[in-house]
């Protein structure tokens, strides 16, 4: 790290190999598409690049770079259209037995719920229930305080389970 | 209310089912792209770059308008008077018509070869269009403020008086009387006055000043004697 914040762009190669599976899967999380994702990516790690000068070492390099692809994936989130039917087309390619038809349908439809909540409650449930960070963890990237990042966890997860009961109601009809 | 065999009341079975329905497909590398990406300069900081060199850019050609109308003015009287064309129809020869011989082309009168002299370059500093404010503490008096003269006019008073009293004999035979009249109170203006009287031919002088500000009054009336 000290290498890579000194301009050691070898040092900084051996960042992107640790941490680029990682970014990757919550770009992907968030934003449904591997095209995306990859963009997101690239693009988080060349922010960092440059702004590894003003990196305080206090706080984890997963912590913030993760910040910076959370705050990426929002703006792109803004820009461009949501899609419709996330992530179906790629769990399905990968169900291959008919005995993993019940939990590819689950998955489906926890999915969809999951991608149909706003953009900072879906990075909540990413961050916490799906990541496992810590509620320190998720405050540093929210840049918030772990009370108020606490706070917003417990309200999104309610929504998420909002959305899944009346998903359930609709397919006990 | 269950899902599956999940009940998503609880919090750890909602978690579970969260993470099972979790799919990421496998990375991709993007190493090479990364390392190309930071290897060049972004376009961003060619922006800031182009945004930063504008107003340079900008200024170079105000000052270069401001300039070319000087030098195009200075060109245009340097150059020699524009020589006159005139569009030469054809003559038709008429039988009365004197004919005319074609006129030389005058030459261009040749100017003298005056250079340009030089742009003399001022380093002197110009003097500050505005006047230096005073501070409060540095005021100067336009008049100043004169000394009180009841001192003067006690003293002459007191000289008077001993006039009076001393038995002076003077240098001529001519008894010479003063009357020195001054009650004004002490004050910035003064004035006084005086009679003189010649006992031998009788004339009598009467001379009276006063003094206020920066002028200054005398009269003198002489009344001749007999």
């Amino acid at each position: 790290m000290t290498k890579a914040r000194a301009g050691d762009a070898d040092a900084f190669d051996c960042l992107v190999s640790m941490h680029q599976k990682r970014v990757f899967a919550f770009a992907y999380r968030m934003l449904a598409n591997k095209e995306d994702a990859a963009d997101i990516v690239q693009e988080t790690f060349v922010r960092a690049w440059r702004s590894l000068g003003k990196f305080r070492m206090e706080a984890g390099f997963s912590t913030w770079i993760c910040k910076i692809a959370m705050n990426l994936c929002i703006s792109f989130r803004r820009r461009s259209k949501p899609k419709v039917v996330p992530f179906d087309d790629e769990l399905i390619d990968h169900s291959e037995t008919a005995a993993c038809d019940d939990r590819v349908a689950t998955a489906v439809v926890v999915r969809s719920a999951i991608a149909s909540l706003g953009v900072r409650y879906r990075a909540l449930i990413i961050l916490r229930e799906i990541e496992g960070r810590s509620f320190e963890e998720i405050a540093e990237i929210l840049g918030c305080s772990v009370g108020s990042a606490r706070s917003r966890c417990c309200r999104a997860r309610q929504m998420l389970r909002d959305k899944l009961r009346v998903c359930l109601k609709e397919e006990d009809r | 209310m269950k899902y599956g065999r999940f009940d998503i009341e609880d919090d750890g079975q909602f978690q579970e089912l969260l993470q099972n329905s979790d799919y990421v497909p496998p990375a991709p590398d993007l190493r090479p792209a990364i390392m190309n990406a930071i290897s060049r300069p972004s376009k961003k900081r060619t922006w800031l770059y182009g945004f930063a060199l504008a107003p340079l850019a900008v200024g170079l050609l105000v000052m270069f308008l401001m300039c070319r109308p000087a030098i195009h003015n200075n060109d245009m009287a340097m150059a020699p008077a524009p020589t006159e064309k005139r569009s030469v129809s054809k003559s038709v020869d008429l039988p009365d018509a004197p004919k005319l011989e074609p006129k030389e082309q005058a030459e261009p009168k040749k100017l003298p070869d005056v250079r340009r002299s030089e742009p003399k370059v001022s380093i002197q500093p110009r003097p500050a269009l505005t006047p230096k404010c005073m501070s409060p503490k540095k005021k100067i008096r336009l008049i100043e403020r004169r000394k009180p003269l009841h001192n003067l006019q006690a003293k002459v008073e007191e000289k008077a008086r001993e006039l009076l009293k001393a038995d002076v004999q003077p240098a001529c035979s001519d008894s010479v009387a003063i009357v020195a009249v001054s009650n004004e109170p002490p004050s910035d203006d003064y004035s006084y006055s005086y009679t003189q009287r010649d006992s031998a031919t009788g004339e009598v002088t009467r001379s009276a000043g006063s003094r206020s500000g920066n002028c200054v009054m005398v009269y003198v009336e002489v009344e001749p004697g007999g």
